[in-house]
């Protein structure tokens, strides 16, 4: 008895000794995949943006902050950084907003068909975004694009746009479809938020008198808040990663205004051959990533899942 | 307040029947307390009333008002559920005036009306806390603040002091009597614990399969069980069953000396009935121990297997062949464990139940005479 009260804790080592295949397998193989394949590439990103480097020649110039510097005084960098996040604002909005009404809805059994409903709002997060920006390329086309002869035929012509062709507009129409394809995501997190949310806590607003609109907003949004943090995290990564929709839909254009960081490290890295300028714009997505991830983890993570 | 009128009530889920036709009138200021096994159909019955549950077929009306197809808000009712319903994010003082603020009451009205709720219920000094850092038992008072701010007509109530330990379950049972005394408002109560249902309601309607098997007075569900199910039911420790043969004077055990001599009324009761099997139905403070020098006649003998002391009260745990039977004796009594004994059926007191149906004989005159 009074060696069992005595056990203490093995000590790493005491216990990689004792568990040799579980220490190799568990721990030492996925630390050197992270290593190789998370951790080498930031910390060569990071190294990379102190160098002058065309990508072809053998040596690097050492530049120092310089690239940093520039970046600072770059206004494409910072029409970027802004597409960026407003990307990411319409997309806190759109689709996660959309997706939690939708989780709601199928819930609370308001939307019929539920199954079909939730294939079809979820069958867009398995494409791949070039297949999607590919096909409302066609959907929008100014020519011959259904959804211009759509607005049309109903009498709603007045509303037809050049989505994009307008720079005070392209870059919405880039996440709206981006947010098309972003729903389902959303959704399904809050599906199974709700599904954890004591059905009693609905039945009890009901007979106090709430309608569906309170019941989301006070009874089930404050519930979901440990899903809405990892919902928010996912829609700010997804929103600063943006890059294949650009890519295929509008190249940044017209006029750069539907840069995105991601795209302008591409053109910088690959068409203007300045990976050292490139490494850089990588480096401060991350710091955004990591400065927002953090902001999250202390506003919205805080004590959500005491409740 | 109101009364509630369940007529002709059926609830379907498809093919399946939980509640085939129920028929239950609550008067105005009536305490009801639906009991039953789980799967009874209580649950659901509830929460018909509450407008949880859609009503398949029938007709429901609180306060003369027919409220089969409306909402659960515009029913003038309030519930109390098992795990207290209460927003986990609101403080104490947002959950009780939930209803109030959804009904725009004025701020000064709403918080008048939420300080007299809080004094009563003894939460005013928690009003600012959140549910979390509240024991069980204030969590309960503050869903029932919720449910009394509003002044409903009717009150429902879902197993509200399961969560509760056995010391505050006592506690919160006197105290919600106490309450239904002072306001008066009509409740419906649901419950699996008998105890709970004798103690607390004015009418206990006890239900099996979605049926009413008797709707009464906690003592005269006691006293006058209408079929074995009740009988089995209400009652801690349950009544006893026994089978014997009636052989128009007394009731006898085949290859056994046991016989039992009837009083004339019953004698009566059971020619009348026509039955010569019978269950004969004791309550254990009616299995009477006798001293160990009374001869055998006239009595029935069992085995103590286990003596429970609970220190008001003994329980005898007794077997007989196949027989089982609890007695409940003066805990001063000379009895021990392993010992054989002789126990008097106060015949008086005893209920004869219809073999095959579970109907109580004694009551089936009674019923046919209206």
């Amino acid at each position: 008895m009074s060696e069992l009260l005595q056990t203490r804790q093995p000590s790493l080592f005491e216990f990689a000794r004792a568990h040799v295949l579980a220490t190799i397998f568990g721990v030492v193989m996925p630390l050197v995949v992270f290593a190789v394949f998370v951790g080498y590439p930031i910390v060569y990103t990071v190294v990379l943006s102190l160098y002058e480097w065309n990508g072809m020649t053998p040596t690097k110039t050492f530049v120092g902050l310089a690239n940093y510097q520039y970046m600072l005084q770059d206004r494409y960098f910072y029409t970027a950084l802004f597409n960026n996040l407003k990307w990411l604002a319409v997309t806190l909005v759109f689709p996660v907003c959309l997706g939690l009404v939708i989780a709601y809805g199928l819930r609370a059994k308001i939307l019929p068909f539920p199954t079909l409903v939730r294939t079809v709002i979820f069958f867009p997060v398995t494409m791949s975004l070039i297949s999607v920006g590919l096909m409302f390329l066609l959907i929008l086309n100014p020519l011959f694009g259904a959804f211009d002869t759509l607005l049309q035929s109903i009498g709603l012509g007045g509303l037809v746009m050049e989505w994009f062709g307008d720079y005070r507009i392209a870059l919405y129409t880039l996440t709206v479809v981006s947010g098309w394809a972003f729903t389902g995501m959303p959704m399904i997190f809050y599906f199974a938020g709700l599904g954890d949310v004591p059905k009693d806590t609905f039945d009890a607003a009901r007979i106090e008198g709430a309608g569906h609109a309170r019941m989301l907003i006070q009874v089930a949004v404050p519930q979901l808040r440990p899903v809405t943090a990892v919902v928010v995290m996912l829609t700010i990564f997804e929103s600063l990663r943006a890059f294949d929709l650009i890519a295929v839909m509008t190249k940044g254009a017209p006029f750069g205004t539907t840069n995105v960081l991601g795209y302008l490290v591409y053109l910088e890295s690959f068409w203007n051959s300045r990976f050292g300028y490139g490494a850089a714009l990588s480096v401060a997505i991350l710091a955004v990533s990591v400065g927002l991830a953090t902001l999250v983890t202390r506003t919205l993570m805080k004590g959500a899942f005491d409740v | 307040m109101a009364q509630v009128s369940l007529t002709n009530i059926v609830k379907r889920y498809g093919a399946h029947v939980v509640v085939p036709n129920l028929d239950l009138e609550i008067a105005d200021g009536e305490f009801v307390v639906l009991v039953g096994p789980s799967g009874c159909g209580k649950t659901t019955t509830l929460q018909m009333i509450a407008g949880l549950e859609s009503i398949s077929g029938g007709t429901l009306r609180i306060g003369g008002r027919d409220v089969t197809h409306l909402p659960a808000k515009d029913r003038d009712i309030a519930m109390v559920f098992q795990s207290y319903a209460l927003f986990p994010h609101m403080t104490v003082r947002d959950n009780v005036n939930f209803g109030l603020r959804i009904r725009r009451t004025p701020a000064q009205k709403m918080e008048h009306i939420v300080a007299d709720v809080a004094e009563r219920l003894q939460i005013a000094a928690y009003l600012d806390r959140l549910p979390r850092a509240l024991s069980g038992g204030q969590r309960q008072r503050v869903a029932l603040a919720r449910a009394l701010v509003r002044r409903p007509g009717v009150f429902l109530m879902d197993e509200p002091l399961s969560n509760l330990d056995a010391k505050l379950r006592v506690e919160a049972r006197s105290f919600l009597s106490k309450m239904h005394h002072e306001l008066g408002i009509t409740t419906v109560y649901v419950t699996h614990d008998q105890s709970e249902a004798m103690t607390m309601g004015t009418r206990i309607v006890v239900m099996k399969d979605g049926i009413i098997q008797q709707a009464a007075p906690p003592l005269e569900v006691y006293r006058r069980p209408a079929n074995k199910f009740v009988a089995g039911f209400i009652g801690s420790p349950s009544m006893n069953f026994l089978e014997f043969v009636f052989d128009g004077a007394a009731l006898v055990r085949a290859n056994t000396a046991v016989r039992l001599e009837l009083p004339e009324a019953q004698r009566c009761m059971l020619r009348a009935a026509g039955q010569s099997r019978i269950t004969l139905g004791v309550r254990p403070e009616h299995l009477i121990l006798q001293p160990r020098e009374v001869s055998e006649s006239g009595t029935i003998g069992f085995q103590i297997d286990v003596c429970q002391h609970l220190g008001n009260e003994t329980l005898l745990d007794l077997a007989e062949g196949a027989f089982r039977a609890i007695a409940r004796v003066h805990p001063e009594e000379d009895a021990s464990e392993g010992e054989r004994r002789q126990f008097r059926i106060d015949m008086e007191r005893a209920h004869f139940f219809h073999v095959d149906t579970g109907e109580n004989l004694s009551l089936a005159p009674q019923r046919n005479g209206g």
